[in-house]
C-alpha cells in the first residue's frame, strides 16, 4: 500500500488522448517517413533547379534582344554604307555631266545628292538610336564627324553653283575621303557582323540550358509530388482507419450499453429503438435503460451525454451503470439524480448529461418524473397529448448540488408515455417549441401499439432518412391487464413486499378472488418472499423470484430463491410457514442445492356468494 | 424506507395507537419502535386500533407478541383493536393472538372495558 501511495496519475485530458491514439501510437512505420524525407528533398531540389531556369530564361531574353540590337544596327548601317557608295556616284554623275555638254538635265546630280544625303544622315541617326556594346558605341563616335564631313563635302561639290571645272579639280581628293571612309565602314559592318553572330551564339547556348534546366525542374517536381502524394495518400489511409477504428469501438461500446432486449416486465408494455446518425462518425451519447426496480416498479431512464467520441461513450457507461445501481438499491428518483450528479463532480468525471429518469408503478399507474436538463416526456392519451416535467432543471454534471424535484402523475387509461433524445428534433434549424410541436401533432396519430409507436414516430420526425445525431426512442404503457402468467424478480429487501403484493393482489382482482380470498393469498405469498429475504442471504443481499400462474380457478405461486434457508431464530419465528399451510389449499417448501422453492396453490371459490372464513 | 403513519395519544391513563398501513418486514421495526416509545411508564397500557391497518403477516403478528411480552413485564396491559369486518379478524384468531391478547371491535370498546377481576 505504502509503495502505491507515492505512484501518482497524470491525467490525460480527453483531446490530447485522442490525438495520442491517433498519432503517437500509430507508429507511421520507417518506410513512409523516408518517402516523406525524400518527397521534401526533391520539392527543394525543385524549387533550385526552377529558379535557375528562370534566370536562364532571363538570360535568353536579354541575349536575344542584344541579337535583335546587332542586327538592327549592322542593317542601318550597311543601309548608310550604301549611301556612302551612292553619295559618291552621284558626285562623280555630277562632276561628270556638268562637263562638255551637260545642261540638259539640270539640278539633276543635286536634287540625287540631297536624297541619297538624307537617306545615310537618317541610317547614321537609325544607328545611334540602337543601344549598342561601349567599344562599338566609340567607334562611331569617333567615325561620325568624318561621316558628316565626307556627306557635306558631297552636297558642295554637286551644288549648281559649283563651277564644273572646279569640281573636276576636287574630284580626286573626295575620292580619296570616299575610299578612307569606305575602309573604315567595312571595319564597323565586319565588328557588327561578328558581334551580332557571337551574341546569337551565346543566347543559343542560353536557351538550351534553360529549356534543360526547365525540363530538370519539371521531372524533379513531378517526382517529388508523386512522393508526397504517396505519402499524403498513406497518412490519409492510416488516420482514416484510426478514425473507423475508434468510431467502430465507440459505437461498439455503445451499443453494448444499451439493452439487448427490453425486460418483460408484468403490467408494462416497451419498445424501444436506437438510431444511430446518417454520417456514421457521431457516436452519441445517448442512452436509455429498463430498470427492474424493487417494488415491483420500473424505472426508465432516458439520457444524453454531450460529445461524440469514445469519450463520451465511456462516460455515458459510468453514468448508465451508476443510476442502475442506485436506482436498483431503491433510491428515490430524486435521490437517484442527485446521487449521479454528485458522483460526476466527485469523480472529476468532463462529462454533462441530460437525463430523464422516470419511474412507472404499474399497479398504481403512477409515473414519477424527475427531468434533468432533458426534453420532457410526452404523454399520450386517446385524446389529448401533454409534456409531462417540462420545468427546466440543471443537467446532471452541471451545478455542483442541484436540488431536484420530481412531479407525479396518475397515468389514465389507454396512455402511452415516451421518452426521446434530442436527435428526435434536431433537424438542427428548428426551433426547441417547434421540435416538441411537431412531435406531438405526429405522435398523436400514431399506431397506440408501442412498437408501431415508436417506428412511427421515427419514420415521421426523421422523414424517413438517417438523423444527423443519434437517437434513442422509447415508448412505454402500462397494460390494462397483467394476464395469467405473470413473472417477476424482485430484490431481496424488505421493500420489495409492498410492490410484490400489489402486483399479486392486482393479479388476484384479475382472476375474480373475492375479497377475503385476494388477503389470504397475497399475505401467503408475502410469507414466502419474507422467508426469502430474511432467511435465504446474508448481508449481501440476492434475488427472488416470483412466478404467478392461473389455470381456470386454480392459482399456483411459486416463490424461488438462490441461497440457503437459515433455520428460524428468535421467538415467534416460524409462524409464516405455519400461515402459508393454512391459508393455501398446498403450500410445499422444498429446500435444494440451487435454494429453496415454495409452491403455493389455492382454488378460487366460484364467485356467486362472498367467501368469508379462514380457510384450511 | 417506507415509514408507516402512526397516531399515538393519551386518552384515560391509556396510550391509543392507531397504525396506517401496511405492516410486514419492511415497516414492522420503525413501527414497533415508535409505539414502545409512545408508551410511558405512567400509562395503563396501550390499546393498540388495527382499524385502519391494510396489511399484516407473522411480521405484524410477531409485533403483537413482543409487545404483550413487552408490556405484561412492566404490568401494563396491551388491548387490540379489530373490527368484526376486518380482513385481518381470521388471521388473528388462525394465529391464536385471540389467546394471548383480548382482541375488540372498536377503541371506544377497548377503553370501557373493565377487566372482571
Amino acid at each position: 500500500m505504502g509503495q502505491r501511495g507515492s505512484v501518482t496519475h497524470r491525467s490525460v485530458p480527453r483531446a490530447e488522448g485522442l490525438r495520442s491514439i491517433l498519432w503517437l501510437r500509430s507508429g507511421l512505420p520507417a518506410q513512409q517517413l523516408m518517402v516523406l524525407v525524400a518527397g521534401t528533398a526533391s520539392v527543394l531540389l525543385t524549387v533550385t533547379v526552377v529558379n535557375q531556369a528562370r534566370t536562364g530564361l532571363e538570360r535568353v531574353t536579354d541575349g536575344a534582344q542584344e541579337v535583335a540590337r546587332l542586327d538592327s544596327a549592322r542593317g542601318s548601317f550597311q543601309d548608310a554604307d550604301m549611301m556612302h557608295d551612292a553619295l559618291y556616284a552621284d558626285v562623280l554623275s555630277a562632276v561628270l555631266d556638268g562637263g562638255a555638254d551637260a545642261p540638259f538635265l539640270p539640278g539633276r546630280p543635286a536634287a540625287e545628292v540631297a536624297q541619297d544625303a538624307a537617306r545615310f544622315r537618317a541610317d547614321l541617326r537609325a544607328v545611334d538610336a540602337i543601344d549598342l556594346p561601349p567599344a562599338l558605341r566609340l567607334e562611331l563616335t569617333r567615325l561620325r564627324p568624318v561621316q558628316q564631313a565626307y556627306i557635306a563635302e558631297a552636297e558642295r561639290l554637286a551644288g549648281p553653283d559649283q563651277d564644273p571645272t572646279q569640281r573636276r579639280a576636287e574630284l580626286p581628293a573626295f575620292r580619296n575621303a570616299f575610299l578612307a571612309l569606305k575602309d573604315e565602314q567595312d571595319a564597323i559592318t565586319q565588328s557588327l557582323l561578328e558581334q551580332s553572330q557571337r551574341a546569337r551564339a551565346v543566347a543559343d547556348r542560353d536557351q538550351r540550358g534553360a529549356r534543360q534546366s526547365l525540363v530538370a525542374g519539371g521531372i524533379g517536381a513531378l517526382l517529388g509530388l508523386v512522393a508526397l502524394s504517396v505519402w499524403l495518400y498513406r497518412v490519409v489511409r492510416v488516420l482514416a482507419l484510426r478514425v473507423r477504428q475508434e468510431h467502430g469501438v465507440a459505437e461498439t461500446m455503445q451499443r453494448m450499453l444499451l439493452p439487448e432486449a427490453l425486460p418483460d416486465v408484468p403490467g408494462v408494455r416497451l419498445a424501444a429503438q436506437y438510431v444511430p446518425s446518417a454520417e456514421g462518425n457521431l457516436v452519441g451519447g445517448d442512452w436509455y435503460d429498463v430498470l427492474v426496480l424493487p417494488c415491483g416498479q420500473v424505472g426508465l431512464v432516458m439520457g444524453d451525454v454531450a460529445g461524440h467520441d469514445l469519450g463520451a461513450a465511456a462516460e455515458m457507461s459510468q453514468l448508465r451503470n451508476a443510476l442502475r445501481a442506485y436506482a436498483c438499491e431503491g433510491a428515490r428518483p430524486v435521490e437517484v439524480l442527485e446521487r449521479l450528479n454528485a458522483l460526476c463532480f466527485q469523480q472529476q468525471l468532463a462529462t454533462i448529461a441530460t437525463c430523464v429518469y422516470a419511474v412507472l408503478d404499474p399497479v398504481a399507474r403512477t409515473l414519477t418524473v424527475v427531468n434533468a436538463g432533458h426534453y420532457p416526456p410526452l404523454l399520450l392519451e386517446p385524446l389529448r397529448t401533454t409534456y409531462l416535467d417540462a420545468a427546466p432543471q440543471p443537467p446532471v454534471g452541471a451545478v455542483r448540488a442541484p436540488e431536484y424535484t420530481a412531479s407525479t402523475c396518475v397515468l389514465p387509461p389507454e396512455c402511452v408515455v415516451l421518452l426521446y433524445t434530442d436527435g428526435l428534433m434536431e433537424r438542427r434549424a428548428v426551433a426547441v417549441q417547434e421540435g416538441l410541436d411537431r412531435l406531438a401533432l405526429v405522435a398523436k396519430d400514431a399506431p397506440r401499439d408501442v412498437e408501431q409507436l415508436v417506428a412511427h414516430v421515427l419514420d415521421r420526425m426523421l422523414d424517413g432518412g438517417r438523423p444527423q445525431d443519434d437517437v434513442a426512442l422509447m415508448a412505454v404503457a402500462p397494460a390494462a391487464q397483467l394476464g395469467e402468467h405473470v413473472r417477476m424478480t424482485c430484490l431481496a429487501d424488505p421493500a420489495s413486499l409492498l410492490g410484490l403484493r400489489r402486483t399479486v393482489q392486482r393479479w388476484l382482482g384479475e382472476s375474480g378472488a373475492g375479497e377475503q380470498e385476494c388477503f389470504e393469498v397475497t399475505v401467503a405469498c408475502s410469507e414466502a418472499a419474507t422467508n426469502a429475504i430474511e432467511h435465504a442471504y446474508g448481508p449481501g443481499r440476492g434475488y427472488y423470484e416470483v412466478d404467478l400462474t392461473r389455470t381456470g380457478e386454480d392459482l399456483t405461486l411459486r416463490v424461488r430463491d438462490w441461497g440457503s434457508w437459515r433455520p428460524p431464530r428468535g421467538q415467534d419465528r416460524g409462524r409464516g410457514t405455519m400461515l402459508m399451510r393454512s391459508l393455501m389449499d398446498e403450500a410445499h417448501v422444498v429446500h435444494g442445492a440451487q435454494g429453496t422453492v415454495v409452491t403455493l396453490r389455492r382454488t378460487l371459490l366460484p364467485p356467486a356468494p362472498a367467501a368469508t372464513g379462514v380457510r384450511g | 424506507m417506507i415509514r408507516n403513519e402512526v397516531s399515538l395519544w393519551r386518552q384515560d391513563g391509556w396510550t391509543v395507537a392507531v397504525p396506517e398501513g401496511d405492516i410486514d418486514l419492511g415497516t414492522v421495526e420503525d413501527l414497533a419502535s415508535r409505539i414502545e416509545r409512545g408508551v410511558g411508564n405512567d400509562s395503563s397500557g396501550l390499546v393498540l386500533d388495527l382499524s385502519r391497518v391494510t396489511y399484516l403477516d407473522s411480521t405484524g403478528l410477531r409485533l403483537l407478541f413482543r409487545l404483550s411480552r413487552q408490556l405484561a413485564s412492566r404490568q401494563q396491559a396491551l388491548r387490540v383493536v379489530v373490527p368484526p369486518d376486518s380482513l385481518l379478524r381470521p388471521l388473528l384468531s388462525l394465529a391464536g393472538v385471540g389467546s394471548a391478547v383480548p382482541l375488540f371491535s372498536s377503541s371506544v370498546q377497548a377503553l370501557e372495558h373493565r377487566p372482571s377481576t
